[in-house]
């Protein structure tokens, strides 16, 4: 099994749709962070 | 364009025929100029003149030269022709009529226009892979529609008395607006009878060469003139829950293009698309399924299984983007009335919601049940089968999120001690759940149809475990994104809230686009695992191909009423009232009888198409009657 990929594949995975979360909220004209 | 037809290529005949396909249907979606449609269409100025009678309010006749139309008519309850019967225990009025015969035949429409959007697809497909088993299936397609294409027209030609018969004065009105666009609505059906009578007569005329490709352009050519016809006939629909292009009075500003162009009608042209594809390919698979069911032979099992897995991939392929687009009409619906929507899913209406819900779990579960029995038609045992209790676990635990009602019908005793929620399952019954049972529905069906397609192949890529790892953990990686979204949607404040649904759409979108450039690359000349034995298919595999037909009939019937329901006592919304002895809205039980009652009206029509269609193919033997 090669575990480097899966989880190299996560952390990655969850960076791009964190980042795509931010934009999309954006493009909404709303935040993500509600304070 | 000429630069184009000089190409001799595949990609350049199909982009010429896209681009002419896309011109047809271009002039619907300008914006009007300097010459508005209205002016082009010369908007019935004489009707302005003969609705100077009692019943109309409103100034009519000339106004600076320019035509001014009638306000909406203000009836009273002996303006509608009435009467009252009853057919087999059901209570028959002119709305029961009606919406009996506009549901039909917006069945039926559904279907006509689908199929030869596919049948083109597949028609296309064989001519790339040069495989004649295509083109058969394709040619079988549109032969099982042509029946229904006469009953959509009868049907349709039926609507169209009961409206006027029954319903004068606000055919008068619409005609008032929409007149223009009905002839055009009408030629249309010219052109599309003629492309389809050629189309499918000339099916085996133009087989092979340049005249296929003179085909496929006939095909496109039906496509256009179908969706044409369908984006008119939205027009009105859409004109009577959010009227547009009139004043407050509902008198005609004198742009058809305002009128047409209202803030639905987009959302329910791309809705109706969409949902058309998934109502024909349930349609088709039934049919499939039927003819398999019915089989003599091996050969004959084998070619019905394999149209009923295309159905199913079509029906599926149209079902996935389906909630998507329909967000978007809701959010529309919102967007124009906020009374609307909190009609549509707050009040009354709300509660037709969760009998959609369980219709959809049940076409979801329905479709992926039907790829799982599908595993077994590989020579060898499919090795991703030990999967498939934990991708039939996702879609059960989402189904049941998907269809919790957040309030309970409950005694006043009950409610006293529990409150108006349910105190454990409550808290799923908000959309920050139900959307995120609906994303991770997607993504188990998706994975259900990724792993029946690996299930006969072996990659011979050196980083095949390392592209199954990377697929897992971009799987794992969508699941959390998901999942942190819809729980963090309830600690957030409404309105940020609802802008939640957006990202988590897309990382399911996402997460196919990728996985599906993985898998593709890494089964780029696979060798073959094992052989797929088309007609290798339990029986029961075959009743779930109805099941989804069924489901999507009644699917469709209840929330068309629910659509045209949140009018309440309005023909066209907040404009003109619908004062006839049926502007009640009727409760959920005896709306669900009427949809029923069409439902069954509806499959017996159909079985008898598809009965039809296997009489015509039989051949009556000539016999010596010895005299």
């Amino acid at each position: 099994m090669n575990w480097g990929s899966y989880l190299g594949a996560i952390v990655g995975g969850l960076v791009i749709f964190f980042v795509f979360d931010v934009l999309l909220m954006k493009a909404q004209g709303l935040s993500l962070f509600v304070k | 364009m000429s630069f184009l037809l000089r190409r001799s290529g595949l990609k350049g005949r199909a982009a010429a025929m896209l681009i002419a396909g896309m011109l047809l249907v271009l002039p619907l979606f300008l914006q009007p100029s300097s010459n508005p449609v209205s002016k082009v269409l010369s908007v019935s100025a004489a009707y302005a003149e003969q609705a100077a009678d009692a019943k109309v309010e409103g100034k009519e006749g000339e106004k600076d030269g320019k035509p001014k139309f009638m306000a909406a008519p203000k009836l009273k309850e002996g303006d509608y022709p009435y009467f009252k019967t009853n057919i087999l225990g059901l209570e028959v009025t002119p709305r029961i009529l009606a919406w009996l015969i506009a549901q039909l035949h917006l069945w039926f429409a559904a279907f006509v226009l689908a199929v030869p959007i596919f049948v083109l697809l597949i028609e296309a497909i064989g001519i790339v892979t040069k495989n004649d088993k295509y083109d058969d299936m394709a040619h079988e397609f549109i032969k099982v529609s042509m029946t229904a294409f006469s009953i959509t027209s009868i049907t349709g030609g039926v609507l169209a008395m009961v409206l006027f018969n029954y319903y004068p004065d606000f055919m008068k009105y619409l005609m008032s607006i929409f007149g223009d666009t009905m002839i055009i609505y009408a030629m249309l059906f010219f052109g599309e009878s003629g492309c389809l009578y050629i189309y499918y007569y000339g099916w085996d005329r133009m087989r092979y060469g340049t005249s296929k490709w003179v085909h496929l352009s006939l095909g496109m050519l039906l496509n256009a003139f179908g969706m044409t016809i369908l984006f008119i006939s939205n027009a009105w629909t859409t004109f009577m829950m959010a009227p547009s292009g009139v004043d407050g009075m509902g008198a005609f500003t004198g742009n058809i293009w305002e009128a047409i162009r209202g803030p639905l009608w987009n959302p329910i042209n791309l809705h109706r698309f969409i949902a058309n594809i998934a109502y024909g390919g349930s349609i088709v698979g039934a049919y499939a399924a039927y003819k398999f069911l019915a089989a003599q032979s091996k050969e004959e099992r084998a070619h019905y299984d394999w149209m009923g897995y295309t159905s199913n991939f079509i029906a599926i392929a149209g079902l996935l983007p389906l909630p998507f687009a329909g967000y978007w009409l809701t959010a529309e619906m919102y967007a124009y009335s906020q009374q609307v929507g909190i009609t549509l899913m707050g009040g009354l209406f709300a509660w037709l919601f969760i009998v959609q819900a369980v219709l959809i779990g049940s076409l979801f579960l329905a479709a992926n049940y039907y790829l799982w029995c599908g595993m077994g038609r590989s020579e060898k045992p499919n090795p991703y089968f030990k999967y498939v209790k934990y991708i039939a676990f996702a879609v059960v635990v989402s189904f049941l999120v998907w269809f919790t009602p957040h309030t309970l019908i409950m005694t006043a005793k009950e409610a006293k001690i529990i409150g108006s929620h349910h105190p454990v399952v409550g808290v799923l019954g908000v959309m920050s759940a139900k959307n995120t049972a609906v994303n991770i529905l997607i993504i188990a069906t998706y994975l259900s149809f990724m792993l029946y397609r690996r299930g006969d192949r072996v990659p011979t890529v050196g980083w095949a475990k390392t592209g199954d790892m990377l697929q897992a953990g971009l799987l794992t990686a969508a699941c959390i994104n998901i999942l942190w979204l819809g729980i963090y949607g309830y600690l957030i404040p409404a309105n940020v809230r609802i802008g939640l649904s957006i990202p988590q759409v897309f990382t399911t979108l996402l997460f196919i686009i990728l996985s599906v450039i993985i898998d593709g690359k890494m089964y780029k000349g696979a060798k073959a695992g094992s052989v797929i034995e088309w007609g290798k298919m339990p029986a029961r595999s075959q009743y779930a191909l109805f099941l989804l037909a069924v489901s999507f009939t009644w699917l469709m019937g209840l929330m068309g009423f629910c659509r045209s329901g949140i009018r309440q006592h309005w023909h066209v919304y907040t404009v003109m009232r619908d004062n006839s002895p049926d502007a009640f809205t009727p409760t959920l039980p005896y709306a669900a009888s009427v949809v029923s009652v069409g439902t069954v009206i509806f499959m017996a029509l159909v079985i008898f198409i598809f009965w039809l269609a296997q009489f015509s193919a039989k051949k009556q033997k000539h016999e010596a009657h010895g005299h």
